[in-house]
C-alpha cells in the first residue's frame, strides 16, 4: 500500500520531523502537517514513535552536562585571549610591520651615516685615542656554553607513507568499493565498464547513495578497489 | 511609593560585536566568549564524554573562529557558524585523542535485564541514578557514526532547526532527517536495554 485514503503514506522521517516541531510556522507544509496528524490519529506505531522519540527528549533534557567550574572558565578564557588576541585585521598588522620595518631602516641608515662620517672625519692633535692595556684578571673562570635548543623539523609524509583507511562523510559524490585499508593502486574504471546491478544497506541500515547517469550527460566517477580474497 | 520598570539591559548584537572585534576591540572577544561558552561547552560534551576534552574544544573553536573570522561571510548567524567550528574542533579532538574508556553500567549493578522506569531515573531526589543516566547516555552516542552523532547534538543540544543543521554541516535537510532518524534509532536500542523509552 503505497497511499492511504488517497494521501502518500507518511515517512517515519516526516512523523519525526512533525515531533520536532519542524512544521510550525512553516504555511507551506500545511497539508504535509496535516496528513501527518491524521495518520498519527489512527495508526498506533506511529504514535508510540512520537512518544519514544519525546521521552529520548526528556532523557536528553535530564542529563545536560554540568559546567565547569568559575576557576577552569577563566583559565580557559586566558588562553584564548592569548591566542586569539593577535588576530588583528589584516590592515592592522600591515600597517604596524610596515611601521617597523620603517623604523629599523632609518635606524640602520643612522647607524650607517654615524659611521662613516666618524671614520672619515681624523681625529685632532691631541684626541688621539690612546690604547690603554686591558687588565687581565688573575682568575678566569670559562662559563660553560649552553648550546641553543635544537630546531624541531616539521616532517612531511611522502605519498607512499600515507595510507587512507576511511573516507567519510554521506554527502561523497562518490561510491567507494573495497575493503579498507586500499592496498596498491585504485583503479578507476572507464564510464560503461561499470553496471551497478543491486545496492544493500549497510551494516547500519543506511543506504548508500548511487546516483545514475547524469542528466545533464555528465560522467559521475566511481572508484574501485580491488578485494584481496584470503 | 513609585514604582518604576527597569528596562531589560539592550543586547549588543553579534554583528555589532564582530565589527568591533574587527577594528581591534579587545574587550569584546571577553562578551563574545562569556555569551557562547556555555552552549558551545554543552555541544562539546556531548561529543567529547569529558570535561578536559570539552574545555579544550571550545578554546580550540573559539579561537579558529576568532582567528578565522573573514571566513564568516555572514552567510549564517555567528552561533551557527561558531557550532559548526567548536563542533568540528571536538571531532577531531575525539580522533586524536582516542575515544576514552566510559564506565561500564554493569560495574555499577545494574543487571542487563534490569530495566529502570524513566520517571524515577530523572527525579532530582535519585541524583546518582542522573548520573550513570548521563553515562549510559554517552556510551550510546560514542557509538553512533561521527556524522550521525554530529548531526543529532547539534540539533538537541544546541536547539538547531533542520534548516540550521544542514547549513552548518553544508548538507540537505533531507540528510539531516536521515542522520536523526538512525541516531535515534540506534539511541533507543541502546538505551532500552537498560531504560524504559
Amino acid at each position: 500500500m503505497s497511499s492511504w485514503n488517497g494521501d502518500p503514506l507518511p515517512d517515519p522521517k516526516e512523523i519525526a520531523a512533525y515531533g520536532d516541531g519542524e512544521f510550525e510556522g512553516q504555511p507551506q507544509l500545511a497539508s504535509l502537517r496535516r496528513r501527518v496528524e491524521k495518520w498519527v490519529e489512527s495508526h498506533p506505531e506511529a504514535a508510540d514513535q512520537l512518544q519514544a522519540q519525546r521521552r529520548l527528549t526528556e532523557v536528553w533534557q535530564a542529563t545536560e552536562p554540568q559546567q565547569p567550574a568559575d576557576a577552569a572558565w577563566e583559565r580557559a578564557a586566558a588562553q584564548v585571549r592569548e591566542l586569539a588576541w593577535p588576530a588583528l585585521p589584516a590592515q592592522h598588522r600591515m600597517r604596524a610591520w610596515r611601521l617597523a620595518a620603517l623604523g629599523a631602516a632609518c635606524l640602520t641608515l643612522a647607524a650607517s651615516v654615524l659611521w662613516i662620517v666618524l671614520s672619515l672625519v681624523p681625529p685632532e692633535a691631541g684626541n688621539e685615542i690612546v690604547q690603554q692595556p686591558v687588565p687581565v684578571p688573575q682568575k678566569q673562570v670559562i662559563q660553560p656554553v649552553v648550546p641553543a635548543a635544537p630546531l624541531e623539523l616539521l616532517e612531511v609524509a611522502v605519498a607512499e607513507e600515507v595510507e587512507i583507511l576511511r573516507v567519510g562523510g554521506a554527502d561523497t559524490s562518490t561510491l567507494v568499493v573495497g575493503e579498507p585499508p586500499v592496498q596498491g593502486m585504485m583503479v578507476i574504471a572507464q564510464p560503461g565498464e561499470v553496471s551497478v546491478t543491486r545496492v544493500e544497506p549497510a551494516h547500519d541500515n543506511m543506504m548508500p547513495e548511487v546516483r545514475g547517469a547524469d542528466p545533464a550527460g555528465g560522467i559521475n566517477p566511481m572508484i574501485w578497489a580491488p578485494i584481496v580474497v584470503k | 511609593m513609585a514604582v518604576g520598570i527597569v528596562p531589560a539591559p539592550l543586547l549588543v548584537s553579534d554583528e555589532t560585536l564582530l565589527a568591533r572585534f574587527a577594528r581591534g576591540e579587545r574587550a569584546v572577544l571577553e562578551e563574545l566568549f562569556r555569551r557562547y561558552r556555555a552552549l558551545a561547552y554543552r555541544v562539546a560534551y556531548r561529543l567529547l564524554g569529558n570535561e578536559a576534552d570539552a574545555l579544550d574544544a571550545v578554546q580550540d573553536g573559539f579561537v579558529k573562529a576568532l582567528t578565522h573570522l573573514p571566513g564568516f561571510e555572514g552567510r549564517s548567524t555567528f552561533k551557527t557558524w561558531l557550532l559548526r567550528v567548536v563542533s568540528n574542533a571536538a571531532l577531531d579532538l575525539g580522533r586524536q585523542r582516542g575515544r576514552r574508556e566510559t564506565l561500564s553500567l554493569e560495574g555499577l549493578g545494574f543487571a542487563d535485564q534490569e530495566q529502570l522506569a524513566l520517571s524515577t531515573v530523572i527525579d532530582p531526589a535519585f541524583r546518582l541514578e542522573r548520573d550513570d543516566l548521563r553515562r549510559l547516555l554517552q556510551q550510546a552516542l560514542a557509538k553512533l557514526p561521527e556524522a550521525q552523532r554530529q548531526t543529532f547534538v547539534l540539533h538537541a543540544e544546541a536547539a538547531l532547526s533542520y534548516r540550521e543543521v544542514a547549513q552548518v554541516l553544508g548538507i540537505s535537510i533531507g540528510t539531516v532527517m536521515s542522520r536523526l532518524y538512525y541516531a535515534r534509532q540506534k539511541l533507543r536500542a541502546h538505551l532500552s536495554r537498560w531504560i524504559k523509552l
